[in-house]
């Protein structure tokens, strides 16, 4: 008897020790007595309420983030290739298929909405980023998606899936979404490679008739330098011949005038005297007299 | 009745005794309510021959701190101490044990917890008979049961389905032809969706009370709404996808596309019928996805593929055209710019010999004559060389004085001078003169 006694008084006092809690200092308690809320916000401390079965105690990190991923393909495979198309894959504006992975990071802002009002809010976070997701790239290009990257899409994600989630009051904060992958599905991956090639070709073709174009222009342009160059050298050239000539032509004009018969006889007789040595032949005939050509044959 | 909830009032003030025989209700909850509420002599009675007495007798010392039954506690150890009655002791002590345990079991099916999360229908023999919305503690009468309904905010996503739209004649073809897919619409969808709802709340509804009872009888659990629901949204989602066209889900027009507009319709014609149906309230409908169903998507990839293709032609086309015309274009400047320089050259030089003339004209001009006797004698020197022959008249000016002889007082400057340039100045440019000599080239 004794020890029943014992063990019921044990069996109490472990009862009602069910009723001691603690909250932590990250952390806030949602305590509800009979089912009814009766503190939101219990501050981290010992706090002494009813035992098991009447109070119950919720604790949340408020400071925590909380993840959710869409278009995990691990959980894909899991389903397996034939029952749903795949969970990663979204249709963009101009009827390409995508691969996105993201993952959304949220914070809880109202503890007490976050329990009570949402039956799974992580669900609810996960297929209203889902949808999200849908309708942003719904309206985009594969081509601009994949060229804008991961971060652009990212933020407009994160806008669309805010929208959506403000009508749950779920008491949560989405602090970020963050792509994971974005890429063309795996079975044309190749294609995609390839226009990425003749996308650089392209690139690279113009470039070379740039560098081209700039090559030729800038030879035409050094070409027309020197041809001007050079006329204005020729222009420069015959100027000064023609002054030294004149010059020269008026200084013997000066000296001429103080004796021009003399001068003229002079530079006459001068001329005759350098040039007339050098004539292979010289003839000297009587006015009226004919020549005989022939005798400039036998000479040579 | 009204002692059980005078005792729950109780509860209360003095929580942790209380709570103790609360929890313990269906042993020994007994010994409790007769020591607080049950007249005083019925208490007494049972503790008399109570064989089980020590119990009561312990439990009471564990909380005589806490429970203003000095009372029971003098009673009790009365009882103790006068307890030999034996014999018929121990079966009074069974009876009070049942009747006690019988007592508590009553009290305890006469109340229930409403959770923050809940609301309860009180049901009588599974009639619905009054809803507590108030979280909290409540009280019924022992035979009346609980259905608790959990109103939190409820989401539901079945698998995709596949839907037609309203391109759906030209499937066959769009399989057999990647490149005419963007002339022709597209291939069936496969569609997700998912639906937010719950059952009505106050805070939407202020005669949500119906709508929860209408649930109650109607539908009555989460899994058969659901069941419900996707019936409905999945009926009413092929319909709405079959007057749309693939380019209303996905265009690269934002005027284009439907979709905002379609979650939209659904939700407010789903919510009326919901509600009045089912006691169902939606708080939305949202397409979370569409894509290609995985039957066509072979084909799909083939089409993307073919694209891909198109646009990397594209690209090299392009490429080519443009660096074409950068050619072409740098070409044609080229030679512009080289005109330019040949025109400039040109006119420089021009110039040039232009400003060469002046210059010599204006030297010249101070006397022509003596530039042209000057210029005649520096021809000579140019055109006449080792090849020329020279035949020269005797009597030509140069040679008068050889033939002759020394005139006297004859006049030889004028005709030096004079006459020098225009006798021997023929060659090939003026022909015979008066007295001029004739030159003649090589043979």
């Amino acid at each position: 008897m004794k020890w029943f006694v014992a063990a019921v008084i044990a069996g109490a006092i472990a009862y009602l020790a069910t009723g001691i809690y603690t909250v932590g200092t990250d952390e806030r308690a949602v305590v509800r007595r009979f089912g009814a809320v009766i503190d939101e916000h219990a501050e981290p401390g010992l706090h002494i309420g009813l035992p098991w079965g009447l109070d119950r105690v919720d604790l949340v990190k408020p400071s925590e983030t909380k993840t959710v991923k869409i278009g995990d393909r691990a959980t894909d495979r899991a389903i397996g290739p034939s029952l749903a198309p795949s969970l990663a894959q979204f249709l963009t504006g101009d009827q390409n298929l995508v691969i996105v992975e993201a993952t959304v990071q949220y914070t809880i802002t109202d503890p007490t909405r976050y329990l009570f009002s949402l039956a799974d809010p992580a669900e609810v976070i996960t297929r209203a980023a889902e949808s999200a997701a849908s309708t942003t790239l719904a309206g985009k290009s594969i081509d601009s998606v994949l060229t804008s990257g991961k971060d652009a899409l990212a933020i407009l994600i994160k806008d669309t899936l805010e929208q959506n989630l403000r009508r749950y009051e779920m008491g949560v904060e989405v602090r970020s979404v963050s792509l994971t992958e974005l890429s063309p599905p795996p079975q044309v991956v190749d294609a995609f490679t390839r226009a990425a090639s003749a996308r650089s070709d392209r690139e690279r073709l113009v470039l070379e008739a740039k560098t081209y174009a700039n090559e030729k222009l800038a030879q035409a342009r050094s070409e027309s330098q020197q041809r001007t160059d050079r006329a204005r050298a020729e222009h420069a050239r015959a100027v000064d011949l023609a002054r030294s000539e004149a010059e020269r032509f008026v200084a013997l004009l000066y000296e001429y005038r103080k004796a021009p018969a003399v001068a003229a006889a002079r530079m006459y007789l001068e001329t005759i005297a350098e040039i007339v040595p050098r004539f292979r032949a010289k003839l000297i005939i009587d006015r009226g007299q004919d020549v005989d050509l022939t005798i400039m044959r036998d000479q040579p | 009745m009204h002692n059980e909830s005078d005792k729950h009032e109780h509860d209360h003030s003095h929580a942790p005794s209380e709570s103790h025989g609360h929890s313990h209700n269906h042993d020994h909850n007994h010994g409790h309510s007769h020591g607080h509420s049950h007249p005083h002599s019925h208490a007494h009675d049972h503790g008399h021959g109570h064989h089980d007495h020590d119990h009561d007798h312990d439990h009471d010392h564990a909380h005589s701190h806490s429970h203003d039954g000095g009372h029971d506690h003098h009673h009790h150890d009365h009882s103790h101490v006068h307890g030999p009655g034996r014999g018929g002791s121990i079966k009074r002590a069974v009876v009070t044990c049942v009747t006690a345990g019988l007592v508590g079991l009553v009290a305890w099916s006469a109340c229930f917890f409403v959770d923050q999360t809940e609301y309860v229908y009180v049901l009588e023999f599974g009639r619905p008979v009054r809803l507590c919305v108030e979280p909290g503690l409540g009280f019924k009468l022992p035979y009346q049961s609980v259905r608790r309904l959990d109103r939190r905010l409820q989401m539901y996503s079945p698998p995709g389905s596949t839907m037609l739209t309203r391109d759906r004649p030209q499937i066959g073809q769009a399989a057999g032809d990647a490149r005419s897919r963007a002339s022709l619409g597209g291939p069936p969808l496969s569609v997700d969706w998912y639906v937010c709802w719950r059952i009505p709340t106050a805070k939407a509804n202020a005669d949500f009370k119906k709508g929860v009872l209408r649930f109650v009888l109607s539908v009555g659990s989460i899994p058969a709404a659901q069941d419900r629901l996707r019936e409905r949204i999945d009926s009413m989602l092929k319909a709405r996808v079959g007057e749309m066209s693939l380019a209303e889900f996905v265009s690269l027009d934002p005027k284009d596309i439907g979709l905002d507009r379609l979650m939209r319709e659904l939700t407010e014609q789903i919510r009326r019928d919901a509600l009045d149906q089912f006691g169902i309230e939606i708080v939305d409908v949202r397409i979370k996805r569409f894509n290609h169903p995985e039957a066509v998507k072979p084909a799909i990839f083939e089409m993307i593929r073919a694209e891909r293709q198109g646009v990397a032609k594209k690209y090299r086309d392009e490429g080519k055209s443009e660096a074409d015309k950068i050619r072409s274009l740098a070409d044609t400047e080229r030679a512009e710019i080289l005109a330019k320089a040949a025109a400039d050259a040109e006119r420089i030089r021009g110039e040039g010999e232009a400003q060469a003339m002046r210059i010599a004209n204006a030297a010249h001009s101070q006397d022509p004559e003596f530039y042209q006797f000057l210029k005649t004698l520096e021809t000579y020197r140019a055109i006449l060389n080792e090849k020329t022959t020279i035949v020269l008249s005797s009597e030509s000016n140069l040679l008068r004085l050889l033939t002759d002889g020394h005139p006297a007082a004859t006049s030889t400057k004028p005709p030096a001078k004079q006459s020098a340039p225009a006798a021997n100045g023929a060659g090939p440019a003026s022909s015979g003169p008066p007295g001029g000599g004739n030159t003649e080239g090589k043979p």
